[in-house]
């Protein structure tokens, strides 16, 4: 809706938002991110969730619906079974967020900030994913 | 009641109908030898042992068995190794100075469930290596290292020379014990949330003869019967502090969902419990993501720190005498204890000598050294590769070259390595907030077969009273399955009583008939209000018989108004009853304990002497016919009649190997 402010009559679009009566928002607001266009909706994540964060579509291969992000324990299992790369994706409260310093340059970092370092893209020990033998 | 409401909030939906067909009261009969009432770590490895041996066993979990549990989110260090192959420890010389170095130890360790870890933790690696989960440096990465045994390519932590501790990727740990379990045939029951235990004849005290469960997706309720049940479900967690509110469940180190379930089922069946005063300082939700900062111990052990300004913290032996290079923290002489930072960093701080903030000088550590810490250990551990390592590493983080801030803490905590790691406590703590003690809290009293005081009711893993981990549960799982596969060859048939379940189900589904009243939130804050005020860090007889009242005023007002909409809800509630019951007997254990005690970390202004001499005893209490029977075991209960004189000799007479 924001991004429509720069080309068109601000108020005129202000008029058009509607208000809804809702709950409070839950903190932590998301904690699991679904990408609607990547997921197929297979629900894995929903299978594997320990505390059904996350609720099946009523709709079949749509994607799932975050209804407790507060009951979130943050183990981003859900990540680990989503078999679509991209498709889900953990989000750090932003309370829980830390920076770090870069040795040479002093620089301060942290996640979530705005034009951040470019990705390191090393895999951990053992790489991604269920080790296979 | 709106529909959906806009993506950007949630939760995206409103009274939309429950995604699952609910099913209250819909009664499933199933029976077995066995029955595992808790799929973690100890629960996987029990029932594997179990089936392995013949037995017909069901295990039931409220979660998903292929992630579920403390341990279900992986693990990196593999303690108490100690007859792998390169170990020059042996599992006697550690338990006869067990007291010492270990931060699980204390005077009130429950050292046969430490023996039993010891003894089996290797031959529980071995185990986890059949299933699938690389104990050793398979991949070379990590030739040469001061830490890598060349010929067997075992990684270890710590002390490189004991090498009683292994690195291990452990962060699919789940996924093998699951795939084990489907292979044996072992039924598993996911989802199902244990209600209360079926005793012979429905008198508590009495034979376990099964359980009862609640699908916490459909509402369905099952009926289990078996010869013989282990309980296996991790220690209560987040009694005196549960808030959702700041971080979700973040902030819970273990489980969330550990609310005690085994505790309160096995309480109301005549348990005999130890320990259950034990609690620890807990700064509750105000903590960062577990070996997500910056810190010198645990995973991130022999990290080099500097301050503000990159000047660097000089470590100290166990001795205090300063060390020179990084390689000296990881060769601690004999028999002594490990490297750590200055002991007067605080004093220093507040001189001005060091400035906050400290950060973790990866760059500056060796190469194998940098990428054990962040990218074996920090990616294996429970909650890291996805949490940690892969969200970092997106965001830029860069271990080659960057240096992970620790977070800010008052001078007088900085350093302290329980608060460094985070386990429960960032150093901002109120005296009202506490936490279940984090290694060695109460639990279930067990003998050296693995089994309670009642007949057919064994525990393993957190369960147990006195020790505590990944390790201890594995050892104690594999040990405890063993000796049910035994018990059950000779055990009765278990008959259920009907009116014990009928009176069960009555009152597990109380909730659903209510539209208002009060919801589960509220209530679990006001029972958590009654721990942090009437049983905090100092208690008085007082004001702990206060503290009961409460509880059981609540119990006949505002919890017999608790409603459940949906079969969620209805977990939820059962949970905050749970925690009423953990909380009453975390009051009558704490009464039992006439006296203040260090090593407790128990506080007592009406006996404010300090562990005298006739209270250096385990107290212990159970519940026999609604009354609260307080008893007593001498420290060291487990080398005395009718047990043998040393821990050779009852784990070559128990252990059933």
């Amino acid at each position: 809706m924001m991004d429509a402010y720069e080309d068109t009559n601000m108020d005129a679009e202000l008029m058009r938002v509607e208000a809804y009566l809702v709950s409070n928002p839950a903190t932590p607001c998301k904690a699991i991110i679904v990408e609607p266009d990547l997921c197929i909706g297979c629900n894995r994540c929903v299978d594997v969730c320990r505390s059904d964060v996350l609720m099946p579509n009523s709709e079949k291969g749509k994607p799932p619906i975050l209804q407790y992000p507060d009951e979130c324990w943050f183990c981003a299992c859900c990540v680990e079974h989503c078999p679509k790369p991209g498709a889900l994706r953990m989000e750090q409260p932003l309370n829980q967020r830390i920076g770090w310093k870069r040795k040479a340059t002093g620089e301060y970092f942290r996640i979530g900030m705005k034009d951040p370092p470019p990705p390191n893209t090393r895999p951990p020990v053992g790489g991604w994913g269920v080790r296979r033998r | 009641m709106t529909s959906r409401v806009s993506e950007t909030v949630g939760p995206e939906c409103d009274r939309e109908p429950w995604p699952y067909p609910v099913g209250y009261g819909h009664e499933t009969e199933l029976s077995a030898d066995v029955l595992v009432v808790g799929g973690g770590i100890a629960g996987c490895h029990a029932a594997i042992s179990a089936a392995r041996r013949g037995a017909k066993v069901i295990v039931i979990d409220k979660g998903a068995v292929v992630r579920s549990g403390s341990g279900g989110a992986g693990v990196d260090h593999w303690g108490g190794a100690f007859t792998n192959p390169c170990s020059k420890i042996t599992p006697e010389e550690a338990i006869a100075k067990s007291d010492e170095h270990s931060p699980m130890s204390s005077a009130y360790a429950v050292k046969h469930i430490q023996y039993i870890t010891f003894k089996e933790s290797w031959d529980a690696a071995l185990d986890m290596e059949d299933w699938g989960m690389a104990i050793r440096d398979e991949d070379d990465d990590f030739v040469g290292a001061d830490f890598r045994d060349e010929e067997t390519k075992l990684l270890f932590a710590y002390d490189y020379d004991a090498r009683t501790v292994l690195r291990v990727q452990g962060a699919d740990v789940k996924v093998y014990l699951h795939r084990e379990m489907k292979r044996l045939g072992i039924t598993i029951l996911d989802r199902v949330m244990a209600t209360s235990l079926l005793s012979e004849g429905g008198k508590p005290g009495g034979r376990v003869v099964g359980a009862t469960g609640l699908n916490v997706r459909t509402g369905e309720f099952y009926v289990l019967k078996a010869k013989a049940i282990i309980l296996t479900t991790g220690q209560p967690l987040r009694i005196w502090v549960f808030n959702t509110e700041l971080a979700g469940s973040y902030t819970a180190h273990d489980d969330p969902n550990c609310a005690g379930d085994g505790c309160a089922i096995a309480w109301r069946a005549g348990a005999e419990f130890a320990l259950m005063e034990r609690s620890m300082d807990s700064s509750g939700p105000f903590r960062y993501p577990a070996y997500g900062t910056g810190n010198p111990t645990n995973t991130w052990y022999g990290c080099s720190i500097v301050d503000a300004n990159g000047k660097e913290i000089p470590w100290v032996d166990s001795d205090g005498a300063l060390l020179t290079t990084i390689e000296q923290r990881f060769h601690p002489k004999p028999g002594k204890g490990l490297a750590r930072l200055i002991p007067d960093l605080a004093e220093r701080i507040k001189s001005g000598e060091f400035a906050l903030p400290l950060y973790a000088d990866l760059p500056a550590m060796p190469e194998h050294e940098r990428r054990a810490i962040f990218g074996l250990m920090v990616c294996h551990e429970g909650k890291t590769r996805i949490p940690i390592y892969k969200t970092y590493t997106e965001a830029g983080f860069d271990p080659d070259q960057d240096m992970l801030q620790a977070n800010v803490l008052p001078a007088e905590v900085t350093g302290r390595i329980p608060v460094w790691w985070d386990v429960k406590s960032s150093g901002a703590s109120a005296v009202q907030w506490r936490e279940t003690a984090f290694g060695g809290g109460g639990g279930l009293l067990v003998d050296w077969d693995m089994k309670t005081n009642l007949e057919g009711l064994y525990a393993a893993g957190n369960q147990v009273t006195g020790y505590m981990g990944h390790v201890s549960a594995a050892a104690t799982g594999r040990y405890a399955g063993r000796k049910v596969a035994e018990y059950v060859r000779t055990a009765p048939d278990p008959v259920a009583d009907r009116l014990q379940v009928d009176t069960e189900k009555e009152r597990v589904y109380r909730p659903v008939a209510r539209e208002d009243g009060i919801g589960w939130k509220e209530l679990q804050a006001g029972v958590s209000r009654i721990m942090q005020d009437y049983c905090g860090r100092e208690k008085s007889e007082t004001v702990l018989r206060k503290g009961l009242e409460w509880l059981a005023s609540i119990e006949e007002s505002e919890a017999a108004r608790a409603y459940a909409r949906n079969p969620h809800e209805l977990w939820r509630t059962l949970e905050v009853m749970v925690r009423m019951t953990v909380s009453e007997m975390i009051i009558h254990a704490s009464l039992a304990r006439r006296a203040s005690s260090k090593d407790l970390d128990f506080w007592r202004f009406d006996y404010p002497e300090l562990d005298p001499p006739e209270w250096k005893k385990f107290v212990t209490t159970r519940l026999d016919e609604g009354v609260v029977k307080v008893g007593d075991r001498p420290l060291g209960f487990w080398l005395e009649e009718p047990y043998a004189a040393s821990y050779e000799e009852n784990y070559r007479l128990h252990s059933a190997r």
